[in-house]
């Protein structure tokens, strides 16, 4: 290794961030080389003298401060859609078990895209599925409408994790350039092969996502209202 | 990394109006925030006034964050953003940056001498930095952010945060080197080889291939 071919990577020699093998050339090099060793020494200590930077403390009356400005302000923005499904649906508990599944679902508003069915792994009855539902546009798009649907043998679950009598949940919202994911987590209450519908309408368009949700066993349980 | 469940149930509260459960979300973070927004702006007060108005646009702008983001992160982006409005404001009302930095950091201060004096010298020459170069050296090199979070507060992929951040060593590096009589005495250069001078980043963890 030559002298210009180390000097841009001796920081990442010392945070050790290089492949194997071009580390043990680093460590070659300066070991022969006495400027790049010096120049290694020099970088050492400067990263040192950072990492012994003192680390201010907020002033105490910041938090006092930002409660006087947060007094005059009025509620955060509209409720977004997002958070009217997450109070619906216990998004935190997205992790739960290991039946946790996830579908990308692209809809470009723009052109058009085929709906295609995706298919998560079979659920067993009676058991919380968490499923990401991805919305991806290449700009920002307001005033948008979700749809999410759930066919007969899938619920909605509340904030414990229990299924609800909720098979549809539907707002107003946008989408932002890049991806947005919403994290729905559903309960299969029966076994079959049930969907979950996914609508996203600005306009007179839409695009419309199937994500697949199997569910195998028997049903052992009951749904509020005495259904299922 | 995603918000924990807490954090989550605070946003959720938050977003409905309890401010009192956005006050306890952000409580914990005061500290960071303020620390990232000193380092960029080398100015104890402005830190403190940019910190409270990003935690402001934060407050007004829940519903827009998305639940499988950091938080931390995302504040942190906010924060950034703050700061660099900020700073373009002070160059349109062409101020100089003033030097008013935390106690801690006051060189007048006894006992410490001269390590504080070695760290103000240090201060300054980041001050001379580009807030381009000088934004990655501060989050990963002071304040700690991993590279992929520093990715996202920044935009940036990762290879050109490791490359902003090599660059900004190197320039920092000759800086402080060109003050090397002001920094008579507080250089030891170590033998060689890797590891033998402490310096923070050095590891004894075998380099992955």
């Amino acid at each position: 290794m030559k002298c210009q071919q180390a000097e841009p990577i001796l920081g990442r020699f010392l945070d050790r961030d290089l492949p194997a093998g071009r580390f043990a050339a680093v460590e070659e090099h300066v070991r022969d080389c006495r400027g790049c060793a010096e120049r290694l020494d020099e970088l050492r200590w400067v990263l040192a003298q950072l990492e012994a930077q003192p680390h201010p403390k907020a002033p105490s009356d910041l938090a006092a401060r930002l409660h006087l400005r947060l007094a005059a302000e009025a509620a955060p923005a509209r409720r977004t859609a997002f958070d009217i499904v997450r109070s619906v649906l216990n998004w935190p508990s997205l992790g739960l078990g290991a039946a946790v599944a996830a579908a990308l679902m692209f809809v470009v508003l723009r052109g058009v895209q085929p709906n295609v069915g995706i298919q998560v792994a079979a659920v067993p009855v009676d058991q919380n599925v968490g499923v990401q539902i991805a919305f991806g546009v290449d700009r920002d798009v307001k005033d948008v409408t979700f749809d999410i649907k759930l066919s007969d043998g899938l619920r909605f679950v509340d904030a414990k994790g229990q299924p609800v009598n909720t098979q549809e949940v539907s707002w107003k919202g946008e989408l932002m350039r890049g991806k947005t994911v919403v994290p729905v987590t559903v309960r299969g209450i029966r076994p079959g092969k049930w969907d979950i519908l996914a609508i996203v309408r600005k306009n007179q368009m839409a695009r419309a996502t199937q994500i697949i949700v199997p569910v195998e066993g028997d049903t052992s349980s009951g749904l509020p209202g005495g259904e299922g | 990394m995603a918000s924990s469940p807490e954090q989550l149930e605070l946003i959720r509260r938050a977003r409905n109006g309890d401010k009192a459960a956005f006050e306890t979300l952000v409580a914990p973070l005061l500290d960071r925030l303020f620390g990232l927004a000193v380092q960029l702006m080398r100015n104890h007060d402005d830190a403190s006034d940019v910190v409270q108005e990003a935690l402001v646009k934060v407050y007004r702008s829940l519903g827009s964050f998305r639940g499988d983001a950091d938080f931390f992160v995302w504040v942190s982006r906010i924060v950034r953003n703050t700061v660099l409005d900020e700073l373009k404001r002070a160059v349109r009302r062409h101020e100089e940056p003033t030097e008013t930095l935390p106690e801690s950091l006051d060189r007048s201060l006894e006992g410490k001498a001269e390590q504080e004096e070695l760290q103000h010298i240090v201060q300054d020459c980041i001050g001379q930095l580009s807030v381009k170069l000088r934004e990655p050296l501060v989050m990963y090199d002071i304040e700690g952010y991993a590279y992929e979070d520093i990715s996202q507060i920044l935009k940036l992929n990762l290879g050109t945060v490791k490359s902003r951040l090599n660059r900004a060593r190197e320039a920092l590096r000759q800086k402080l080197i060109g003050q090397r009589h002001k920094l008579a005495g507080w250089i030891e250069i170590p033998d060689d080889g890797v590891g033998r001078s402490g310096g923070g980043k050095v590891s004894n963890e075998v380099p992955t291939s």
